[in-house]
Protein backbone atom coordinates (compact mmCIF):
# COMPACT_ATOMS: atom_id res chain seq x y z
CA UNK A 1 0.00 0.00 0.00
CA UNK A 2 1.18 3.21 -0.91
CA UNK A 3 1.35 6.15 1.91
CA UNK A 4 0.33 9.58 -0.10
CA UNK A 5 1.71 13.00 1.51
CA UNK A 6 -1.53 13.70 2.14
CA UNK A 7 -5.13 12.99 1.00
CA UNK A 8 -7.79 15.55 0.83
CA UNK A 9 -11.62 14.71 0.65
CA UNK A 10 -13.81 17.07 -0.87
CA UNK A 11 -13.09 19.29 -3.77
CA UNK A 12 -15.26 22.04 -3.17
CA UNK A 13 -13.67 25.68 -1.94
CA UNK A 14 -11.50 24.35 1.13
CA UNK A 15 -10.18 21.17 -0.77
CA UNK A 16 -9.14 23.06 -3.19
CA UNK A 17 -7.55 25.83 -1.93
CA UNK A 18 -5.63 22.96 0.38
CA UNK A 19 -5.02 20.86 -2.24
CA UNK A 20 -3.17 23.90 -4.61
CA UNK A 21 -1.43 25.37 -2.02
CA UNK A 22 -0.07 21.66 -0.57
CA UNK A 23 1.03 20.90 -3.94
CA UNK A 24 2.74 23.68 -4.43
CA UNK A 25 4.74 23.72 -1.30
CA UNK A 26 5.73 19.94 -2.43
CA UNK A 27 3.25 17.48 -0.60
CA UNK A 28 2.03 15.14 -3.28
CA UNK A 29 -1.74 15.29 -3.24
CA UNK A 30 -4.32 13.08 -3.56
CA UNK A 31 -7.74 14.97 -3.61
CA UNK A 32 -11.15 13.05 -3.76
CA UNK A 33 -14.62 14.00 -4.43
CA UNK A 34 -18.09 11.98 -5.00
CA UNK A 35 -18.96 14.39 -7.47
CA UNK A 36 -17.51 13.87 -11.67
CA UNK A 37 -15.39 17.31 -10.74
CA UNK A 38 -14.50 19.96 -9.12
CA UNK A 39 -15.92 22.93 -7.23
CA UNK A 40 -18.31 21.12 -4.24
CA UNK A 41 -21.63 22.56 -4.50
CA UNK A 42 -20.77 26.43 -4.44
CA UNK A 43 -18.79 25.90 -7.46
CA UNK A 44 -20.45 22.97 -9.19
CA UNK A 45 -19.66 22.67 -12.26
CA UNK A 46 -21.87 21.81 -15.19
CA UNK A 47 -21.63 18.46 -16.87
CA UNK A 48 -19.16 18.69 -19.99
CA UNK A 49 -21.81 18.09 -22.50
CA UNK A 50 -23.68 20.95 -20.82
CA UNK A 51 -21.50 23.14 -20.27
CA UNK A 52 -22.57 25.84 -23.48
CA UNK A 53 -25.36 26.41 -21.20
CA UNK A 54 -24.94 29.00 -18.53
CA UNK A 55 -27.42 30.98 -15.94
CA UNK A 56 -26.20 34.31 -15.36
CA UNK A 57 -24.32 33.20 -11.72
CA UNK A 58 -22.40 36.62 -10.39
CA UNK A 59 -18.99 37.36 -8.27
CA UNK A 60 -18.64 34.18 -6.71
CA UNK A 61 -18.92 31.54 -9.39
CA UNK A 62 -16.39 33.50 -11.03
CA UNK A 63 -13.81 33.53 -8.31
CA UNK A 64 -15.05 29.05 -8.56
CA UNK A 65 -13.37 29.34 -11.83
CA UNK A 66 -10.39 31.11 -10.93
CA UNK A 67 -10.28 28.57 -7.96
CA UNK A 68 -10.88 25.31 -10.87
CA UNK A 69 -8.66 26.58 -13.31
CA UNK A 70 -5.54 27.30 -10.90
CA UNK A 71 -6.59 23.32 -9.61
CA UNK A 72 -6.80 22.53 -13.63
CA UNK A 73 -3.16 23.91 -14.44
CA UNK A 74 -1.90 21.30 -11.21
CA UNK A 75 -3.49 18.07 -12.60
CA UNK A 76 -0.08 16.35 -13.62
CA UNK A 77 0.94 17.10 -10.04
CA UNK A 78 -2.19 16.14 -7.82
CA UNK A 79 -3.84 12.62 -7.92
CA UNK A 80 -7.68 13.58 -8.61
CA UNK A 81 -9.98 10.62 -7.51
CA UNK A 82 -13.38 12.08 -9.05
CA UNK A 83 -16.88 10.07 -8.50
CA UNK A 84 -15.29 8.31 -5.78
CA UNK A 85 -16.48 8.42 -2.22
CA UNK A 86 -14.47 7.61 1.13
CA UNK A 87 -17.09 5.16 3.28
CA UNK A 88 -14.59 4.63 5.74
CA UNK A 89 -11.69 6.11 8.31
CA UNK A 90 -9.67 3.13 9.70
CA UNK A 91 -6.87 4.16 12.13
CA UNK A 92 -3.76 5.50 11.31
CA UNK A 93 -4.70 7.53 8.57
CA UNK A 94 -6.26 5.43 6.28
CA UNK A 95 -9.33 5.75 4.19
CA UNK A 96 -11.29 3.20 2.46
CA UNK A 97 -12.51 4.91 -0.82
CA UNK A 98 -14.71 2.96 -3.47
CA UNK A 99 -15.55 4.62 -7.34
CA UNK A 100 -16.99 2.56 -10.37
CA UNK A 101 -13.36 1.69 -11.07
CA UNK A 102 -12.90 -0.25 -7.62
CA UNK A 103 -12.43 0.14 -3.70
CA UNK A 104 -9.34 0.14 -2.36
CA UNK A 105 -7.72 1.30 1.00
CA UNK A 106 -5.42 4.75 1.22
CA UNK A 107 -2.84 5.53 3.69
CA UNK A 108 -1.54 8.99 4.33
CA UNK A 109 0.78 11.06 6.63
CA UNK A 110 -1.86 13.97 6.53
CA UNK A 111 -5.64 14.20 6.09
CA UNK A 112 -7.40 16.72 5.29
CA UNK A 113 -11.12 16.65 5.57
CA UNK A 114 -13.04 19.25 3.72
CA UNK A 115 -16.61 17.49 3.25
CA UNK A 116 -18.41 20.88 3.37
CA UNK A 117 -22.55 21.05 4.65
CA UNK A 118 -25.93 20.30 3.79
CA UNK A 119 -28.86 22.10 4.32
CA UNK A 120 -31.08 21.58 6.84
CA UNK A 121 -35.05 21.42 6.97
CA UNK A 122 -36.79 21.75 10.21
CA UNK A 123 -39.53 19.06 9.53
CA UNK A 124 -43.59 20.82 9.42
CA UNK A 125 -46.44 19.25 8.07
CA UNK A 126 -46.47 18.77 3.95
CA UNK A 127 -42.29 18.69 3.95
CA UNK A 128 -42.32 15.45 1.98
CA UNK A 129 -44.61 16.53 -0.79
CA UNK A 130 -42.58 16.04 -4.08
CA UNK A 131 -42.35 19.97 -5.42
CA UNK A 132 -40.55 20.54 -1.60
CA UNK A 133 -36.96 20.83 -2.05
CA UNK A 134 -33.66 22.48 -0.58
CA UNK A 135 -32.57 26.17 -2.27
CA UNK A 136 -29.18 24.41 -2.79
CA UNK A 137 -31.22 21.59 -4.67
CA UNK A 138 -33.06 23.90 -7.11
CA UNK A 139 -29.87 26.53 -7.61
CA UNK A 140 -27.66 23.84 -8.62
CA UNK A 141 -30.77 22.02 -10.92
CA UNK A 142 -30.72 25.57 -12.51
CA UNK A 143 -26.57 26.25 -12.47
CA UNK A 144 -25.82 22.60 -13.02
CA UNK A 145 -28.53 21.26 -15.75
CA UNK A 146 -30.00 24.43 -16.78
CA UNK A 147 -33.35 23.39 -15.70
CA UNK A 148 -36.27 25.10 -13.46
CA UNK A 149 -37.54 22.71 -10.76
CA UNK A 150 -40.80 24.65 -11.20
CA UNK A 151 -42.49 27.86 -12.25
CA UNK A 152 -44.46 29.12 -9.55
CA UNK A 153 -41.85 28.92 -6.84
CA UNK A 154 -41.91 30.03 -3.00
CA UNK A 155 -38.73 30.72 -1.48
CA UNK A 156 -38.65 30.03 2.49
CA UNK A 157 -35.96 29.21 5.43
CA UNK A 158 -33.27 31.34 7.22
CA UNK A 159 -30.10 32.60 5.64
CA UNK A 160 -28.40 35.13 2.89
CA UNK A 161 -28.10 31.88 0.87
CA UNK A 162 -32.44 32.27 0.54
CA UNK A 163 -31.74 36.15 -1.33
CA UNK A 164 -29.02 34.50 -3.48
CA UNK A 165 -31.54 31.74 -4.55
CA UNK A 166 -34.30 33.99 -5.29
CA UNK A 167 -31.99 35.99 -7.70
CA UNK A 168 -30.51 33.28 -9.90
CA UNK A 169 -34.11 31.11 -9.81
CA UNK A 170 -35.64 35.08 -10.99
CA UNK A 171 -33.11 35.29 -13.65
CA UNK A 172 -33.75 31.90 -15.11
CA UNK A 173 -37.24 32.53 -15.58
CA UNK A 174 -39.41 31.21 -12.73
CA UNK A 175 -41.86 33.10 -10.71
CA UNK A 176 -40.56 33.63 -7.61
CA UNK A 177 -43.29 34.90 -5.55
CA UNK A 178 -41.16 35.97 -2.08
CA UNK A 179 -38.86 35.24 0.19
CA UNK A 180 -39.72 34.22 3.56
CA UNK A 181 -37.56 35.18 6.04
CA UNK A 182 -38.23 33.61 9.71
CA UNK A 183 -35.54 35.96 11.15
CA UNK A 184 -36.54 39.71 11.85
CA UNK A 185 -35.70 42.75 10.08
CA UNK A 186 -34.92 43.98 13.55
CA UNK A 187 -32.72 41.04 13.95
CA UNK A 188 -30.82 42.13 11.40
CA UNK A 189 -30.56 45.90 12.05
CA UNK A 190 -29.17 44.78 15.39
CA UNK A 191 -26.26 42.98 13.76
CA UNK A 192 -25.86 45.34 11.55
CA UNK A 193 -22.52 46.99 13.03
CA UNK A 194 -20.44 43.75 13.18
CA UNK A 195 -22.08 43.34 9.33
CA UNK A 196 -19.78 46.37 8.28
CA UNK A 197 -16.04 44.78 9.68
CA UNK A 198 -16.65 43.02 5.95
CA UNK A 199 -18.05 45.84 3.94
CA UNK A 200 -17.20 43.61 0.82
CA UNK A 201 -19.75 40.68 1.91
CA UNK A 202 -21.97 43.28 2.98
CA UNK A 203 -21.96 44.65 -0.35
CA UNK A 204 -22.81 41.43 -1.76
CA UNK A 205 -25.95 41.23 0.71
CA UNK A 206 -27.00 44.53 -0.29
CA UNK A 207 -26.60 43.40 -4.16
CA UNK A 208 -28.67 40.55 -3.87
CA UNK A 209 -31.22 42.85 -2.28
CA UNK A 210 -31.14 44.82 -4.87
CA UNK A 211 -31.59 42.76 -7.33
CA UNK A 212 -34.77 41.17 -5.61
CA UNK A 213 -35.99 44.87 -5.23
CA UNK A 214 -35.92 45.31 -8.99
CA UNK A 215 -37.19 42.05 -10.01
CA UNK A 216 -40.10 42.92 -7.83
CA UNK A 217 -39.72 40.06 -5.61
CA UNK A 218 -41.10 40.63 -1.83
CA UNK A 219 -38.51 39.48 1.23
CA UNK A 220 -40.81 39.59 4.16
CA UNK A 221 -38.53 39.21 7.48
CA UNK A 222 -40.10 37.17 10.28
CA UNK A 223 -42.48 35.39 8.28
CA UNK A 224 -42.35 31.50 7.61
CA UNK A 225 -43.70 28.59 6.01
CA UNK A 226 -45.96 26.70 8.49
CA UNK A 227 -47.22 23.67 6.48
CA UNK A 228 -47.50 22.78 2.43
CA UNK A 229 -50.56 20.98 1.18
CA UNK A 230 -51.23 18.83 -2.15
CA UNK A 231 -52.09 15.52 -3.10
CA UNK A 232 -49.25 14.41 -5.34
CA UNK A 233 -47.69 17.87 -5.23
CA UNK A 234 -47.31 21.07 -3.28
CA UNK A 235 -49.50 23.15 -4.64
CA UNK A 236 -50.19 25.45 -1.76
CA UNK A 237 -48.14 26.67 0.98
CA UNK A 238 -49.48 28.32 4.50
CA UNK A 239 -48.02 30.84 5.67
CA UNK A 240 -47.67 33.26 8.37
CA UNK A 241 -45.93 35.90 10.75
CA UNK A 242 -43.66 34.91 13.45
CA UNK A 243 -42.17 36.12 16.74
CA UNK A 244 -38.18 35.77 17.58
CA UNK A 245 -38.96 32.26 18.75
CA UNK A 246 -40.08 31.09 15.52
CA UNK A 247 -43.41 30.70 16.68
CA UNK A 248 -46.08 32.01 14.43
CA UNK A 249 -48.75 34.43 15.20
CA UNK A 250 -51.71 36.29 14.12
CA UNK A 251 -53.98 35.17 10.73
CA UNK A 252 -52.43 32.29 8.50
CA UNK A 253 -52.58 32.78 4.52
CA UNK A 254 -52.19 30.51 1.30
CA UNK A 255 -50.09 30.50 -1.46
CA UNK A 256 -51.13 28.65 -4.49
CA UNK A 257 -47.30 27.37 -5.64
CA UNK A 258 -45.99 24.21 -7.61
CA UNK A 259 -42.34 25.00 -6.03
CA UNK A 260 -41.58 25.64 -2.50
CA UNK A 261 -37.80 25.54 -1.52
CA UNK A 262 -37.11 25.48 2.07
CA UNK A 263 -34.09 26.00 4.14
CA UNK A 264 -32.80 26.88 7.53
CA UNK A 265 -29.47 26.81 7.04
CA UNK A 266 -26.41 23.87 6.64
CA UNK A 267 -25.29 21.32 8.28
CA UNK A 268 -21.57 20.28 8.59
CA UNK A 269 -20.56 16.72 7.29
CA UNK A 270 -18.71 15.16 10.29
CA UNK A 271 -18.59 11.45 9.32
CA UNK A 272 -15.27 10.70 8.47
CA UNK A 273 -14.05 13.11 11.40
CA UNK A 274 -16.20 11.41 14.05
CA UNK A 275 -14.84 7.86 12.14
CA UNK A 276 -11.72 9.03 13.36
CA UNK A 277 -12.56 9.51 17.18
CA UNK A 278 -11.69 13.65 16.77
CA UNK A 279 -13.10 14.77 19.73
CA UNK A 280 -16.33 16.91 19.12
CA UNK A 281 -18.33 20.06 20.11
CA UNK A 282 -21.41 21.57 20.36
CA UNK A 283 -21.68 25.00 18.41
CA UNK A 284 -25.73 25.48 17.76
CA UNK A 285 -24.55 28.66 15.64
CA UNK A 286 -22.69 27.03 13.35
CA UNK A 287 -24.32 23.99 12.58
CA UNK A 288 -23.79 21.72 15.37
CA UNK A 289 -21.32 18.81 16.65
CA UNK A 290 -18.32 19.97 14.76
CA UNK A 291 -14.55 18.64 15.58
CA UNK A 292 -12.44 20.36 17.82
CA UNK A 293 -9.37 22.06 16.08
CA UNK A 294 -6.27 24.32 16.79
CA UNK A 295 -5.26 27.40 15.11
CA UNK A 296 -4.41 25.18 12.04
CA UNK A 297 -7.23 23.65 11.84
CA UNK A 298 -5.81 20.25 13.72
CA UNK A 299 -8.31 17.92 15.61
CA UNK A 300 -7.71 16.22 18.15
CA UNK A 301 -6.31 13.35 16.28
CA UNK A 302 -3.10 13.95 14.89
CA UNK A 303 -2.73 14.85 11.11
CA UNK A 304 -6.36 15.00 10.53
CA UNK A 305 -7.43 18.34 10.06
CA UNK A 306 -10.39 19.56 9.15
CA UNK A 307 -11.17 22.65 6.98
CA UNK A 308 -14.59 24.76 5.10
CA UNK A 309 -17.88 24.29 6.03
CA UNK A 310 -17.36 20.45 7.66
CA UNK A 311 -15.62 21.95 10.76
CA UNK A 312 -18.32 24.41 11.31
CA UNK A 313 -20.42 26.49 8.41
CA UNK A 314 -19.02 29.97 7.46
CA UNK A 315 -19.01 29.87 3.93
CA UNK A 316 -16.85 30.07 0.84
CA UNK A 317 -14.51 32.51 1.37
CA UNK A 318 -13.57 31.05 5.34
CA UNK A 319 -13.12 27.98 3.78
CA UNK A 320 -11.03 28.53 1.35
CA UNK A 321 -8.60 29.94 3.99
CA UNK A 322 -9.24 27.39 6.31
CA UNK A 323 -8.00 25.06 3.29
CA UNK A 324 -5.16 27.26 2.43
CA UNK A 325 -4.37 27.40 6.61
CA UNK A 326 -4.66 23.23 6.37
CA UNK A 327 -2.60 22.88 3.31
CA UNK A 328 -0.02 25.55 4.59
CA UNK A 329 0.05 23.45 8.36
CA UNK A 330 0.20 20.19 6.61
CA UNK A 331 3.32 20.69 4.71
CA UNK A 332 5.21 22.45 7.13
CA UNK A 333 4.67 19.32 9.32
CA UNK A 334 6.07 16.97 6.94
CA UNK A 335 8.94 19.36 6.34
CA UNK A 336 8.57 20.32 2.94
CA UNK A 337 8.34 24.76 4.24
CA UNK A 338 10.41 25.68 6.57
CA UNK A 339 9.37 27.83 9.61
CA UNK A 340 9.67 31.36 8.46
CA UNK A 341 8.17 30.54 5.04
CA UNK A 342 5.48 28.79 7.20
CA UNK A 343 5.13 31.58 9.63
CA UNK A 344 4.93 34.63 7.23
CA UNK A 345 2.03 32.97 5.34
CA UNK A 346 0.14 31.58 8.21
CA UNK A 347 -0.31 35.02 10.44
CA UNK A 348 -2.45 37.35 7.38
CA UNK A 349 -4.62 34.53 6.70
CA UNK A 350 -5.10 33.77 10.53
CA UNK A 351 -5.67 37.97 10.91
CA UNK A 352 -8.22 37.61 7.51
CA UNK A 353 -9.71 34.79 9.19
CA UNK A 354 -10.01 36.49 12.96
CA UNK A 355 -11.85 39.91 10.29
CA UNK A 356 -14.24 37.28 8.67
CA UNK A 357 -15.22 35.47 12.13
CA UNK A 358 -16.72 38.93 13.41
CA UNK A 359 -19.13 39.24 9.92
CA UNK A 360 -19.72 35.48 9.89
CA UNK A 361 -20.96 35.57 14.16
CA UNK A 362 -23.15 38.45 13.02
CA UNK A 363 -24.79 36.31 10.28
CA UNK A 364 -25.08 33.58 12.41
CA UNK A 365 -26.79 35.62 15.13
CA UNK A 366 -29.08 37.12 13.06
CA UNK A 367 -30.24 33.31 11.27
CA UNK A 368 -29.94 31.29 14.03
CA UNK A 369 -32.33 28.10 14.37
CA UNK A 370 -35.52 29.36 16.45
CA UNK A 371 -36.46 27.03 19.10
CA UNK A 372 -40.21 27.32 17.40
CA UNK A 373 -39.59 25.58 14.22
CA UNK A 374 -39.96 22.66 15.66
CA UNK A 375 -43.50 23.29 17.04
CA UNK A 376 -44.41 23.30 13.50
CA UNK A 377 -44.22 19.59 13.65
CA UNK A 378 -47.63 17.82 14.14
CA UNK A 379 -48.26 14.57 16.05
CA UNK A 380 -48.59 12.85 12.67
CA UNK A 381 -45.83 14.71 11.01
CA UNK A 382 -43.06 13.13 9.17
CA UNK A 383 -39.76 13.74 11.46
CA UNK A 384 -37.52 10.34 9.47
CA UNK A 385 -37.53 10.79 6.14
CA UNK A 386 -36.13 7.36 5.23
CA UNK A 387 -38.42 5.42 7.69
CA UNK A 388 -41.28 7.78 8.09
CA UNK A 389 -41.21 7.76 11.25
CA UNK A 390 -43.61 10.45 12.61
CA UNK A 391 -43.08 12.81 15.21
CA UNK A 392 -45.48 10.93 17.70
CA UNK A 393 -43.67 7.70 17.01
CA UNK A 394 -40.93 9.82 18.17
CA UNK A 395 -42.31 11.04 21.22
CA UNK A 396 -43.55 7.82 22.30
CA UNK A 397 -39.89 6.58 21.41
CA UNK A 398 -38.16 8.69 24.02
CA UNK A 399 -40.99 8.11 26.58
CA UNK A 400 -40.09 4.33 26.53
CA UNK A 401 -36.52 5.17 27.08
CA UNK A 402 -35.21 6.50 24.01
CA UNK A 403 -33.10 9.50 25.46
CA UNK A 404 -29.95 9.40 23.32
CA UNK A 405 -30.12 9.21 19.94
CA UNK A 406 -28.94 5.40 19.65
CA UNK A 407 -31.35 4.43 21.62
CA UNK A 408 -33.98 5.93 20.06
CA UNK A 409 -32.71 4.74 16.61
CA UNK A 410 -33.15 1.54 17.43
CA UNK A 411 -36.46 1.54 19.80
CA UNK A 412 -38.42 3.70 16.72
CA UNK A 413 -35.95 2.84 13.73
CA UNK A 414 -35.55 6.63 13.08
CA UNK A 415 -32.35 7.60 11.41
CA UNK A 416 -32.02 3.63 10.19
CA UNK A 417 -32.66 4.69 6.70
CA UNK A 418 -30.20 5.25 3.73
CA UNK A 419 -29.70 9.05 4.56
CA UNK A 420 -28.20 7.36 7.80
CA UNK A 421 -29.89 10.32 10.27
CA UNK A 422 -28.89 13.25 7.89
CA UNK A 423 -32.16 14.25 7.12
CA UNK A 424 -33.84 14.10 10.58
CA UNK A 425 -30.99 13.86 13.45
CA UNK A 426 -30.70 17.67 13.78
CA UNK A 427 -34.30 17.74 14.75
CA UNK A 428 -34.63 14.53 16.72
CA UNK A 429 -31.96 15.67 19.13
CA UNK A 430 -33.89 18.69 19.53
CA UNK A 431 -37.17 16.70 20.05
CA UNK A 432 -35.07 14.72 22.90
CA UNK A 433 -34.02 17.64 24.55
CA UNK A 434 -37.43 19.55 24.55
CA UNK A 435 -38.96 16.95 26.49
CA UNK A 436 -36.01 15.61 28.60
CA UNK A 437 -35.24 19.14 29.63
CA UNK A 438 -31.88 18.96 28.20
CA UNK A 439 -29.41 20.98 26.10
CA UNK A 440 -29.32 19.30 22.65
CA UNK A 441 -25.42 19.04 23.51
CA UNK A 442 -26.38 17.15 26.35
CA UNK A 443 -28.35 15.00 24.46
CA UNK A 444 -25.14 13.91 22.66
CA UNK A 445 -24.43 12.79 19.33
CA UNK A 446 -24.79 10.18 17.50
CA UNK A 447 -22.31 6.96 16.34
CA UNK A 448 -21.03 6.76 13.19
CA UNK A 449 -19.63 3.57 11.94
CA UNK A 450 -18.37 2.63 8.57
CA UNK A 451 -19.90 2.49 5.58
CA UNK A 452 -20.76 6.27 4.61
CA UNK A 453 -23.54 5.76 2.54
CA UNK A 454 -24.63 2.08 0.81
CA UNK A 455 -21.78 -0.35 0.05
CA UNK A 456 -23.35 -3.69 -1.33
CA UNK A 457 -21.01 -6.82 -0.23
CA UNK A 458 -20.48 -8.15 -3.52
CA UNK A 459 -18.78 -4.59 -3.91
CA UNK A 460 -16.04 -5.56 -1.38
CA UNK A 461 -16.36 -9.42 -2.46
CA UNK A 462 -15.61 -8.52 -6.19
CA UNK A 463 -14.14 -5.59 -6.63
CA UNK A 464 -11.30 -5.64 -4.79
CA UNK A 465 -9.98 -8.55 -6.87
CA UNK A 466 -11.09 -7.58 -10.23
CA UNK A 467 -10.53 -4.11 -10.75
CA UNK A 468 -8.96 -1.83 -7.67
CA UNK A 469 -8.27 1.73 -8.64
CA UNK A 470 -4.96 2.41 -10.30
CA UNK A 471 -2.33 2.84 -8.32
CA UNK A 472 -0.60 6.03 -9.47
CA UNK A 473 3.52 5.76 -9.19
CA UNK B 1 -56.74 19.77 -1.52
CA UNK B 2 -59.66 21.42 -3.37
CA UNK B 3 -59.98 21.76 -7.22
CA UNK B 4 -59.88 25.23 -7.57
CA UNK B 5 -56.59 25.64 -5.87
CA UNK B 6 -54.97 22.71 -7.54
CA UNK B 7 -55.56 24.68 -11.08
CA UNK B 8 -54.67 28.05 -9.95
CA UNK B 9 -51.29 26.63 -9.16
CA UNK B 10 -51.02 25.03 -12.67
CA UNK B 11 -53.24 26.73 -15.29
CA UNK B 12 -50.31 29.60 -16.55
CA UNK B 13 -49.41 27.34 -19.24
CA UNK B 14 -49.03 30.20 -22.16
CA UNK B 15 -45.14 31.11 -22.03
CA UNK B 16 -44.60 35.03 -21.70
CA UNK B 17 -41.84 37.09 -20.81
CA UNK B 18 -41.14 38.90 -16.92
CA UNK B 19 -39.78 41.94 -16.41
CA UNK B 20 -36.06 41.00 -17.52
CA UNK B 21 -37.32 39.73 -21.02
CA UNK B 22 -36.28 36.04 -19.94
CA UNK B 23 -38.93 33.10 -20.91
CA UNK B 24 -41.51 31.96 -18.35
CA UNK B 25 -44.07 29.02 -18.03
CA UNK B 26 -45.66 26.90 -16.44
CA UNK B 27 -44.25 23.99 -14.11
CA UNK B 28 -40.51 22.67 -14.31
CA UNK B 29 -38.76 22.83 -17.63
CA UNK B 30 -35.14 23.31 -19.48
CA UNK B 31 -33.50 27.20 -19.76
CA UNK B 32 -33.46 27.39 -23.81
CA UNK B 33 -30.36 27.14 -25.06
CA UNK B 34 -28.52 24.40 -27.13
CA UNK B 35 -28.04 21.63 -25.77
CA UNK B 36 -25.65 18.28 -25.98
CA UNK B 37 -26.81 14.98 -27.97
CA UNK B 38 -30.41 13.69 -27.78
CA UNK B 39 -30.78 10.50 -25.40
CA UNK B 40 -33.94 8.52 -24.82
CA UNK B 41 -34.64 6.80 -21.66
CA UNK B 42 -37.57 4.29 -19.96
CA UNK B 43 -39.47 5.41 -16.85
CA UNK B 44 -42.20 2.96 -16.39
CA UNK B 45 -41.87 2.13 -19.70
CA UNK B 46 -43.09 5.74 -20.79
CA UNK B 47 -40.32 6.76 -22.95
CA UNK B 48 -38.32 9.86 -21.98
CA UNK B 49 -36.60 12.63 -23.86
CA UNK B 50 -33.17 14.01 -22.33
CA UNK B 51 -30.01 15.56 -23.17
CA UNK B 52 -26.51 14.09 -22.40
CA UNK B 53 -25.30 15.57 -19.12
CA UNK B 54 -28.47 15.46 -17.21
CA UNK B 55 -29.00 13.76 -14.42
CA UNK B 56 -31.76 10.91 -14.63
CA UNK B 57 -33.33 13.57 -11.44
CA UNK B 58 -33.14 16.49 -14.08
CA UNK B 59 -34.96 14.64 -17.06
CA UNK B 60 -37.44 13.43 -15.42
CA UNK B 61 -38.14 16.60 -13.98
CA UNK B 62 -38.09 18.43 -17.48
CA UNK B 63 -40.49 15.69 -18.64
CA UNK B 64 -42.77 17.22 -15.71
CA UNK B 65 -42.83 14.54 -13.61
CA UNK B 66 -42.02 15.07 -9.73
CA UNK B 67 -42.77 11.93 -8.00
CA UNK B 68 -40.13 9.51 -7.78
CA UNK B 69 -41.57 6.72 -5.87
CA UNK B 70 -43.73 5.66 -2.70
CA UNK B 71 -42.81 5.03 0.05
CA UNK B 72 -42.70 1.55 1.45
CA UNK B 73 -44.63 1.92 4.81
CA UNK B 74 -47.09 4.63 4.14
CA UNK B 75 -47.28 5.04 0.48
CA UNK B 76 -46.46 8.85 0.20
CA UNK B 77 -45.36 10.06 -3.05
CA UNK B 78 -41.40 10.86 -2.66
CA UNK B 79 -39.70 13.48 -5.33
CA UNK B 80 -36.17 15.29 -5.55
CA UNK B 81 -35.30 17.12 -2.21
CA UNK B 82 -31.91 17.83 -1.99
CA UNK B 83 -30.40 17.22 -5.02
CA UNK B 84 -26.91 16.25 -3.83
CA UNK B 85 -26.42 12.86 -3.01
CA UNK B 86 -27.66 13.17 0.93
CA UNK B 87 -31.06 12.57 1.36
CA UNK B 88 -31.97 9.37 -0.83
CA UNK B 89 -35.32 10.67 -1.30
CA UNK B 90 -35.05 10.24 -5.09
CA UNK B 91 -34.38 6.74 -5.46
CA UNK B 92 -35.25 4.63 -8.89
CA UNK B 93 -34.76 1.34 -10.65
CA UNK B 94 -32.03 1.73 -12.79
CA UNK B 95 -31.45 -1.29 -15.58
CA UNK B 96 -32.99 -3.72 -12.86
CA UNK B 97 -30.74 -2.07 -9.77
CA UNK B 98 -32.49 -0.63 -7.14
CA UNK B 99 -32.04 2.63 -4.95
CA UNK B 100 -29.83 4.38 -7.39
CA UNK B 101 -29.75 8.13 -6.69
CA UNK B 102 -31.56 9.90 -9.27
CA UNK B 103 -29.49 12.93 -8.62
CA UNK B 104 -26.23 11.34 -8.79
CA UNK B 105 -26.75 9.27 -11.88
CA UNK B 106 -26.25 10.56 -15.86
CA UNK B 107 -28.52 9.83 -17.89
CA UNK B 108 -27.56 7.46 -20.89
CA UNK B 109 -29.69 6.24 -24.08
CA UNK B 110 -31.68 3.15 -23.11
CA UNK B 111 -31.80 3.15 -19.77
CA UNK B 112 -34.97 1.14 -18.09
CA UNK B 113 -35.58 3.30 -14.88
CA UNK B 114 -38.57 2.27 -12.97
CA UNK B 115 -39.80 3.79 -9.72
CA UNK B 116 -39.82 1.82 -6.71
CA UNK B 117 -43.81 1.46 -5.32
CA UNK B 118 -44.95 0.44 -2.03
CA UNK B 119 -44.94 -3.37 -3.14
CA UNK B 120 -43.51 -3.81 0.59
CA UNK B 121 -46.75 -2.51 2.07
CA UNK B 122 -47.79 -5.55 3.45
CA UNK B 123 -44.74 -6.32 5.32
CA UNK B 124 -45.54 -3.44 8.33
CA UNK B 125 -49.22 -4.67 8.07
Amino acid sequence: MIQRDLVIVGAGPAGMAAAATACRAGLGVTLIDENLSTGGQIYRQSPAALAGLSVPTGESSLHGKQMIGELESLKDQIEWLPNTSVWGYFPERRLAVRSDRGWQIIAAKQIILAAGAYEFVSPFPGWTLPGVMTPGGAQSMVKTMNILPGSRILIAGSGPFLLVVAAQLHAAGAEVVGVLETARRRDAFRHLPSLFSYPKLLRQGRHYLQQLRKANIPLHWGHLVTSAEGSECIENATIAACDGNGRPRGQASTIAIDTLCIGYGFVPRTELAQMADCAMEYCELIGGWIPQVDATFETSVSGVRVAGDGGGVAGAIVAEIEGTVAGLAAAHQLGTIDDVTYQARFDPLAKQLRKLRIFRSALDRIYRIRPGLLDLACPDTTICRCEEISRQEIEEGIEFGGTNISTLKVITRAGMGPCQGKMCWPAVARLIADKEGKSVAEVGNVRVRPPIGSLAMTDLLTELSLDPIQEKH
Amino acid sequence: MDATNHSSAKDESHPSVNADGVKTGSGPRRIEGNRGMRVDFTFDGKSIEAFEGETIAAALLASGGRTLRQTERKGEPRGLFCNMGICFECLVEVNGNPNQRACQYQVTDGLEIKSQPADSLERYE
